[in-house]
């Protein structure tokens, strides 16, 4: 299976939200979609599973085109979940009702619902009424109920949004185990560095374009990343040839042309300078995203 | 049906249509209560005051009009009339049935005098040689009348029901209650439970229920009957309610006893257990129609007043052609109320009858599935929900 996206405009008016977006996801493949907010990542996710009207584009999944018609709305629907709002959930309904409900709607009589359940650690509370959850159980319940619904393909907006860290831990390993099985899952987030966990690939809007994509398994030049007050980078200059220079305070060293020595001593010079930790690894979504949104020296 | 057990569910867990099931149940299993609180007017009242007419009519009508040979056979009738009433006042009195125990030979039979009455009554009216007719006739009922009265009572002689004497016997209160079903309490009912069957998920658990694989027409459909099923078993269970707790408290009337239909033409009678039959029937099929209306209100316009005003709204239509010419029988929306066409006022328009009713309901149920078509094909829904993330 491949969600293919091509072309796609979405406009409010004379507003231009997303501008001729395309892009191509193969099966068993978990996207990170990264933007400010405000830049269109759940417009995108809204007119891709046709929430909204779109101005211009195609939705295709295995070469089928979902046009806006109500028959191929229901099929896209079939294939494609949207992970519900947590304040939305029905209050006097129970977590376990919910999961149920899910899968129900989604005709998925074989998916064991208990093993979801224990897979979330949700035994001590799905059986209550929703009303009595906190804000990480009902995140939790969402994240269950997509997976009940175990759609070819998923969306899943600010997922990690009120889970403690041992949560997002448990929430990122599923997603890998699903993504295991198969499925394309969009995951939209602002926890950049959890996003390099489990995406394989991240896309970054800007400018109502999809302005960079890069596909981490690809991506190993190694640097030597810390962040370092500006003024302290500034006295430590000259860096070497290729040194990225981000948002003041980050700074990339590429490393594949420097000796073990040279490292170490990089290393050791950086943290001297104060900066908490240095890192030796290819570029990741954090640095990208700093790059693509605070701009860049070199 | 994947969908079904879980809209029952959300419709079931909701507070206010508990609370409006419970009202309607109770309103209606109370009505027969609340009902005999009401002051009415007795049988046996109606007759001593028809046969102190009758005493006054005698006064009136100048003796000297009585003295030709069809003046007699007047005098005559009117003394018999005022016989019979006074018998029929002991009868209603004794409150036995048609006849009064060990006096059968005395006081005779209430029916079998209410139609010589009423063939008096034709009499009278025939008399063109006696010389107060007009004065008699503005005493006794026109010719129409008198053929009903007369259907009334053939009913009751042909199926051997006796006239029953109290008007509040449970068989009485509950025509009295399904007529009152039948009139725009059903549209007020089909109204409020319509009216916030989309809007509320709408606007509390929008993202749960959006994008499921179902069309917004299936989920229609759906909420629409599952209101109806809920409603229509509350009105059930409290008509039924209502019957036995009159019937516990009140011994007399039957469910055989008549009560007028319109036919197209003229007044038949049925018995009240056919009529409520029927009615009930046309009002279910009329109400599950009401409610499709609502509840794709609901959807459209998220605004519960607004979804409420409309379809009560829609009970008055038929009352414009009160202003203007409804065009013919076949106008499907004269039928939108009920008992106009059971009592035959829309007999104007032309043949105006159960079958057209049946046929004119079916044109409608059409006409709104074809509206809502068009309207989940064509609105953009989704516009108004952009802002997914409101929390």
């Amino acid at each position: 299976m491949t969600l293919e996206i091509k072309d796609l405009t979405i406009s409010y008016g004379s507003h231009t939200v997303l501008e001729d977006i395309s892009f191509s996801i193969p099966d068993g493949t978990i996207i990170g979609l990264v933007a400010p907010n405000g830049t269109g990542k759940t417009t995108l996710f809204n007119a891709i599973i046709r929430f909204i009207p779109i101005n211009q584009g195609e939705i295709r999944i295995d070469g089928r085109n979902f046009r806006n018609t109500a028959k191929d709305v229901r099929a896209l629907h079939e294939q494609i979940t949207f992970f519900p709002d947590q304040a939305e959930l029905y209050e006097n309904f129970s977590g376990y009702e919910h999961i149920q409900m899910y899968r129900d709607i989604w005709n998925r009589e074989e998916r064991d619902i208990d093993g979801i359940i224990q897979r979330l650690n949700m035994e001590g509370y799905v059986r209550n009424k929703v009303s009595s959850y906190s804000l990480g159980m009902r995140q939790r319940l969402c994240f269950a109920m997509m997976i009940a619904a175990d759609t070819k393909i998923m969306f899943m907006d600010e997922i990690m949004n009120g889970l403690d860290p041992i949560n997002v831990e448990l929430v990122s390993r599923i997603l890998q185990e699903v993504k295991a099985e198969g499925k394309i899952i969009i995951v939209a987030s602002h926890l950049l560095d959890n996003l390099d966990d489990y995406a394989d690939q991240i896309f970054f809007l800007n400018g109502r374009r999809l302005a960079y994509t890069y596909d981490r398994r690809k991506e190993t030049e190694k640097y030597i990343k810390a962040t370092v007050p500006d003024a302290v980078l500034q006295a430590m200059k000259p860096w070497p040839e290729g040194t990225i220079h981000l948002n003041g305070s980050r700074i990339c060293i590429p490393a594949a042309e420097l000796s073990g020595e040279r490292k170490a001593a990089l290393l050791e010079k950086l943290l001297e300078n104060g900066a908490e930790s240095a890192t030796i690894g290819p570029l990741g979504t954090y640095e990208h995203y700093l790059r693509i949104y605070k701009g860049m020296e070199s | 049906m994947r969908l079904f057990k879980w809209e029952v569910l959300k419709v079931l867990r909701d507070w206010k249509v508990r609370i409006l099931l419970v009202a309607l149940l109770l309103f209606l299993a109370t009505y027969s209560t609340l009902y005999q609180d009401r002051t009415i007017k007795l049988p046996v009242e109606e007759a001593r005051e028809e046969y102190h007419e009758t005493q006054r009519l005698f006064h009136a009508i100048p003796e000297a009009h009585f003295e030709t040979e069809a003046g007699q056979d007047i005098y005559d009738r009117l003394a018999r009339q005022q016989q019979i009433l006074g018998m029929q006042r002991f009868i209603l009195s004794e409150k036995e049935g048609n006849t009064v125990e060990g006096l059968e030979e005395i006081v005779s039979d209430y029916v079998d005098q209410g139609i010589e009455m009423s063939e008096n009554q034709l009499h009278f009216h025939e008399a063109d040689d006696f010389e107060s007719q007009e004065l008699l006739l503005s005493f006794i009922p026109d010719e129409g009348e008198i053929e009903n009265r007369l259907k009334f009572l053939n009913y009751l002689k042909e199926n051997d029901v006796a006239i029953d004497w109290n008007p509040m016997s449970p068989s009485l209160v509950l025509y009295s209650l399904i007529n009152i079903l039948a009139g725009v309490f059903i549209y007020i009912v089909a109204a409020v439970f319509g009216a916030d069957r989309f809007s509320r998920d709408q606007e509390y658990n929008w993202s749960i229920t959006q994008g499921i694989p179902l069309t917004w027409k299936s989920q229609w459909r759906m909420r629409s009957i599952i209101s109806w099923v809920l409603i229509w078993i509350a009105i059930l269970i409290g008509l039924v309610v209502s019957y036995i707790i009159n019937r516990a408290s009140v011994d007399t009337g039957t469910l055989l006893y008549p009560v007028p239909l319109y036919s197209g033409s003229q007044l038949e009678y049925i018995s009240i257990m056919e009529y409520t039959v029927l009615v009930v029937a046309l009002t279910m099929a009329a109400s599950y129609i009401i409610l499709k209306v609502s509840t794709g209100f609901s959807w459209m316009f998220r605004n519960t007043y607004l979804t409420i005003t409309l379809v009560i709204g829609i009970f008055f239509i038929p009352y414009i052609f009160t202003i203007i010419p409804p065009l013919g029988s076949w106008n499907p929306f004269l039928y939108l109320q009920i008992l106009p066409v059971l009592e035959g006022e829309w007999a104007g328009a032309g043949r105006v009858d159960v079958p057209k009713l049946l046929i004119s309901l079916l044109v409608l149920y059409m006409l709104v599935e074809l509206a809502f078509h068009f309207i989940f094909r064509l609105i953009p829904t989704r516009s108004g929900k952009l802002e997914r993330r409101r929390h």
